[in-house]
């Protein structure tokens, strides 16, 4: 049976002159064959790394350093601690991160594959029954590596915190951050002004006519850890949260956090004030995600009293926070339930009631929100078929307790991914192709032995 | 022609008849004998534990498994002695509940050695002597240095678990089987009362008797506070002397002052429910009394009070419930999985025969093969049916292992009927074992029918991404084991030739192609599920990656094999690597304890994982690096005998002996 799947580019090549030329030669060679297993081999130890990487990195971090990059460096440290975990290696053992090599990222590998799968196609282009299956596969394989592409550049998640009671209309963006400086001098509204955190890059000056200072960043940490002080003089970047609890904010690299299972990268900067037009120092601050109520799941013990500054008689709030993301409509959280099964602690169900208010669409509704039963939100305005690529979808992801009372909160992961659907049909094509091509195979294989 | 093998057809199907019809019988419940306790009886009363009903005979086997380690069995004498017997864990459980009061230490069940403990510094803490091979211990020696052991947990429990090294993991895990051990003996676990009307909790006896006398029990008069009062009149004087005064007890003075008072009410408290129970919890009192006629020894009575219990109170217990209760309870007694792991052993030594004695053997072993497989089907079903989750076949790592088992058993069926050669027989015989052993070990932990997280809790998806991608899982293992038999045949023996040869590369090839189609299959799905349940197709998660890195090695083995770069030989060496590939993706990346399926972190497994993965490593490089002049079944020309071997002359490869 093996030589009637035999993909050989040999005859292919002698029937077309073109591929005799040199950039013939040149598309011959990017649609070898060959060439796509060592592609193959490449992704896999960029898997394999990418997944010991979550040892001691945020999920986004090694997303956007593995999978979302064209280049990777890979520590040796990597594969010391895969030695900790399965031979035994001492926890002290540590190799400088500048000790490693570098590797394609997921962006390099995942176009080279693409370009070996069209080139292949281009130059083996052949429509009979019997590749009718890897025609088919291969086309949802394409669909599917551009699907990661189109999520990778243009889906966005955020998270949704509500407390029972609480009505929000924003969601926090999960991967980016901003700075606001916030005046409350008017008992009524607030006046706050929103610093994208793209622009919040080392050494970096900002000005800005809303703003009524200038910030230079002087140091920014794309993830950070919060460590509890236990007596001992007082450290670096130590704060006392309003319940009495000394925390420390410290580089990732530095040690375990508090919270060892928070994965989402927690982005610390230390920025210095300055009057604006001047090289005169306001003050300098340390403003971290670690600070934001919503990332430490409100917690008491990580409620930490404002940051202010005070500039020409009038005081400012200044904070780092995830991204907004303001919506058209509101959610209110009526009621959380969390059942777990009797006499465990095991969770059976988690659900939200909410009030979904609309003002535009004139809605007001309530529903629930509960595991594998999200909200989604298609936008029907734009166009017959914005509902393919448009709109946002509540998922329940997880709660908090609300002390003192009793009552508690939700959370909502949101996403909106034009590329949604891409996955559905690509695993259709892909699996359907390859049960047309492996079932052609076992008919022939099967009747090939019935004759003998 | 002997008549053996000309009837071989009929003798294989009659001896697959007479194990499945042996099967049948040893299955048949019977009853006990007269003046003995019906244990079988005692075991199937429903009791809710772990967030379901299930029978008492399940929870007394998944407790005394935990706290032994393995065993759902017990020694009646002490280590060394030649005339104990063994008793089932239904019955250690009736032994835990028949002490003179409920304190841990009370009971006849204290003085059964069943700790495991083979730290041996725990073993110098508690000061108790080696017992080499056995490493079982009872309360009763622990007793007399318990205290130590206690102040090291108290010492130990706030800490990060992975922070403690072994020493204080061990003591970590004795103290919770000692807890395990208390909960029953105090009444607290299991939850064996119904609820008296529809949609009311189930409750234990603890909980009842602690609800009927709290009346009595607490407020300015109860009887807390006399016993509070008796107390501080007692030790009025001792605290003069070392200058404390009760009014001012720091945090920790007053707790153990507190467990002063509580140790000295329990005693009152348990006559005092003992007296009300009768008029106020007639339920509690029926099963209190059933273990009061145990005790006596008045097993008629006990056997009378048994059927009297289910029939007045469980009968409140839903009809479907009950079904399953009594289902289960036969279940654990009958093991089949144990059952298909002695048939798949005999099925592996029927095929190395049927290589000596020829076809009658090799039908003997298909006949004990299927008898196996319709066992393991059973089996298989009744969790479902169990679990109450239709087409659910995979919910946690252990049914995973039983579930790969059936599958591999399934494919190694079908590689038989295809070539009809004792190759597919092997096959079954060894990966369907080696997953039950695996199960085995895996099903260690106690329930392996426990509740399933909010989010895993839809049958459909369990149905089938878990399905399809621990299909794929199967098959490349299997895919793995044929490859690595290839290898083996062929560099030991000189049988991996003409017909044999072509089967086995047909078959590594064909089952790569169906390993493939199913792990991509699975892991979208997968993929489908994560984006319906948290909005993210692909989250770069270890287990998806695991299962990302199946497909792709699938994928590199094919296109290897249509780019001309690997043949027969090759595909084998890289259908074996495979097995390393899925090893890893199993279990391995649980170990690293982070992602959303971190669910399967056990310790000790590390071992297991390098283990098996050097073996394969081992297999693949044999295969790779020895020259196929030097392999066994190609060092000779296919016409030539195998010895002597002749110099020079003409050297088969495999691709040449294939052809």
């Amino acid at each position: 049976m093996s030589s009637s799947t035999v993909d050989s580019a040999a005859p292919a090549t002698a029937r077309r002159p073109f591929l005799q030329t040199p950039p013939g030669r040149a598309v011959a060679a990017l649609a070898s064959l060959r060439l796509t297993v060592v592609l193959f081999a490449l992704s896999m130890v960029l898997v394999f790394v990418g997944t010991l990487a979550q040892m001691d990195a945020g999920i986004w971090t090694v997303v956007n350093k593995y999978f979302r990059s064209f280049a990777v460096w890979v520590p040796f440290q990597l594969f010391v601690k895969l030695g900790q975990v399965f031979f035994g290696i001492p926890k002290t053992v540590q190799i400088a991160n500048s000790w490693g090599f570098p590797f394609p990222g997921g962006w390099t590998l995942g176009s080279l594959l693409l370009i070996n799968l069209v080139a292949a196609h281009l130059v083996r282009f052949k429509v009979s029954w019997k590749r009718s299956g890897i025609l088919v596969l291969h086309a949802g394989m394409i669909l599917m590596l551009l699907g990661e592409l189109v999520t990778g550049l243009f889906a966005v998640e955020a998270r949704m915190t509500i407390a029972e009671g609480e009505t929000v209309n924003f969601a926090d963006e999960s991967r980016a951050v901003e700075l606001t400086v916030t005046d409350s001098s008017d008992p009524t509204t607030d006046d706050v002004v929103v610093v994208p955190g793209s622009l919040l890059r080392k050494g970096k000056v900002i000005q800005h006519a809303d703003l009524p200072v200038d910030v230079e960043t002087v140091e920014y940490l794309s993830n950070s850890d919060l460590v509890r002080v236990d007596g001992g003089p007082p450290r670096r970047d130590e704060f006392t949260s309003m319940v009495g609890v000394r925390f420390a904010v410290v580089s990732t690299a530095e040690g375990a956090g508090v919270d060892a299972e928070q994965r989402e990268d927690a982005v610390t900067a230390r920025v210095k004030l300055l009057k604006k037009g001047t090289k005169e120092e306001v003050g300098t601050y340390l403003v971290s995600l670690w600070f934001y109520p919503n990332m430490t799941s409100r917690l008491p013990v990580y409620r930490f009293p404002p940051q202010r500054f005070t500039i020409d008689g009038k005081s400012y709030t200044i904070e780092l926070r995830p991204k907004r993301d303001y919506k058209p409509y509101s959610l209110h959280l009526i009621e959380f339930k969390h059942e777990k099964f009797l006499g465990t602690t095991t969770p059976k169900n988690f659900e939200s009631v909410v009030r979904l208010t609309d003002p535009a669409r004139n809605e007001n509704r309530e529903l629930s929100i509960y595991m594998n039963a999200p909200m989604r939100r298609f936008e029907q305005d734009k166009g017959p078929l914005g509902w393919l690529y448009n709109g946002e979808t509540y998922y329940q992801s997880s709660f908090f307790p609300q002390p003192p009372a009793k009552a508690q909160g939700t959370v909502f992961q949101v996403v909106r991914n034009p590329g949604w659907l891409m996955p559905y049909i690509s695993c259709v094509l892909v699996a359907g192709g390859m049960m047309i091509h492996f079932g052609i195979n076992l008919f022939g294989f099967l009747q090939r032995r019935a004759v003998l | 022609v002997t008549f053996v093998s000309r009837h071989s057809h009929w003798l294989a199907a009659a001896l697959g008849a007479v194990t499945l019809a042996a099967y049948a019988v040893a299955a048949l419940p019977r009853s006990p004998a007269a003046g003995q306790p019906d244990l079988l009886a005692f075991g199937t009363i429903p009791a809710v534990g772990e967030g379901r009903t299930k029978p008492l005979d399940t929870v007394a086997r998944n407790s005394l498994m935990v706290i032994s380690g393995d065993r759902q069995t017990y020694k009646d004498g002490h280590f060394g002695d030649d005339h104990a017997t063994e008793h089932p864990a239904i019955q250690w459980l009736l032994e835990v509940w028949c002490g003179k009061t409920t304190e841990l230490f009370d009971g006849p069940a204290a003085k059964y050695e069943v700790f495991r403990i083979e730290d041996l510094e725990v073993i110098s803490l508690l000061d108790l002597k080696q017992k080499p091979l056995f490493w079982r211990y009872s309360l009763d020696e622990m007793g007399k240095n318990f205290d130590k052991l206690t102040q090291e947990f108290d010492r130990i429990d706030d800490m990060d678990p992975k922070k403690r090294n072994p020493f204080e993991q061990h003591v970590y895990e004795l103290v919770r089987h000692v807890h395990i051990y208390e909960q029953l003996v105090s009444r607290r676990e299991p939850r064996m009362l119904p609820p008296s009307a529809a949609g009311g909790d189930w409750r234990s006896i603890a909980e009842v008797d602690a609800a009927i006398t709290r009346p009595s029990v607490e407020g300015p008069d109860g009887l807390r506070a006399r016993v509070t009062a008796e107390l501080l009149d007692q030790l009025k004087e001792q605290f003069k002397e070392n200058n404390l005064d009760p009014a001012n007890f720091s945090e920790r003075q007053k707790q153990a002052f507190q467990s002063m008072v509580n140790r000295r009410l329990a005693p009152r408290q348990a006559e005092l429910a003992d007296k009300l129970r009768p008029e106020k919890a007639p339920a509690a009192e029926a099963f209190v009394t059933l273990l009061r006629l145990y005790k006596a020894g008045q097993y008629d009575a006990f056997n009378r009070a048994v059927a009297d219990y289910k029939a007045k109170y469980a009968s409140e217990v839903p009809a479907a419930e009950l079904r399953r209760v009594g289902v289960e309870a036969f279940f654990n007694r009958f093991a089949p999985f144990y059952q298909c792991l002695v048939l798949y052993v005999v099925v592996f030594l029927l095929s190395c025969l049927s290589w000596i004695f020829g076809e009658p053997m090799r039908r003997a072993a298909v006949a004990l093969a299927l008898v196996a497989f319709v066992t393991h089907t059973a089996a298989l079903l009744t969790r479902m049916y169990l679990m109450d989750r239709p087409l659910v076949f995979v919910t946690n790592l252990y049914s995973s292992a039983v579930f790969i088992g059936w599958l591999a058993a399934a494919l190694g069926l079908a590689v038989e009927f295809l070539f009809r050669n004792g190759v597919g027989n092997v096959l079954t015989a060894v990966t369907a074992s080696l997953s039950l052993v695996i199960a085995h070990f895996l099903g260690l932990d106690g329930d392996t029918l426990g509740v399933m997280q909010a989010v895993l809790d839809t049958n459909f998806w369990l149905a089938t991404h878990v399905t399809v991608v621990t299909f794929g899982y199967a098959a490349t293992y299997v895919a793995g084991f044929v490859g690595g038999a290839y290898i083996l045949l062929g560099v030991l023996t000189p049988h991996l030739r003409g017909e044999m040869h072509k089967t086995l590369a047909s078959v590594v090839y064909g089952i790569v192609c169906f390993a493939t189609l199913l792990s991509f299959t699975g892991t979208v799905l997968g993929g489908i599920w994560a984006d319906q349940s948290w909005g993210r197709f692909w989250g770069w998660d270890p287990k998806e990656n695991g299962a990302l890195l199946i497909v792709i090695w699938n994928a590199l083995i094919l296109h290897a094999r249509w780019a001309g770069m690997v043949k027969q030989r090759g595909v084998a060496v890289l259908a074996v690597l495979g097995n390393i590939v899925t090893t890893w993706s199993w279990f391995g990346t649980n170990q690293l304890g982070v992602g959303l399926h971190a669910y399967g972190f056990r310790s000790g497994m590390a071992f297991w994982i390098v283990a098996s993965s050097l073996v394969f490593l081992g297999v693949a490089l044999i295969g790779a690096l020895v020259p196929q002049r030097s392999w066994q079944s190609f060092a000779v020309a296919p016409s030539a005998g195998p010895r002597p071997k002749p110099r020079g002359g003409k050297r088969g490869t495999p691709e040449a002996v294939a052809s």
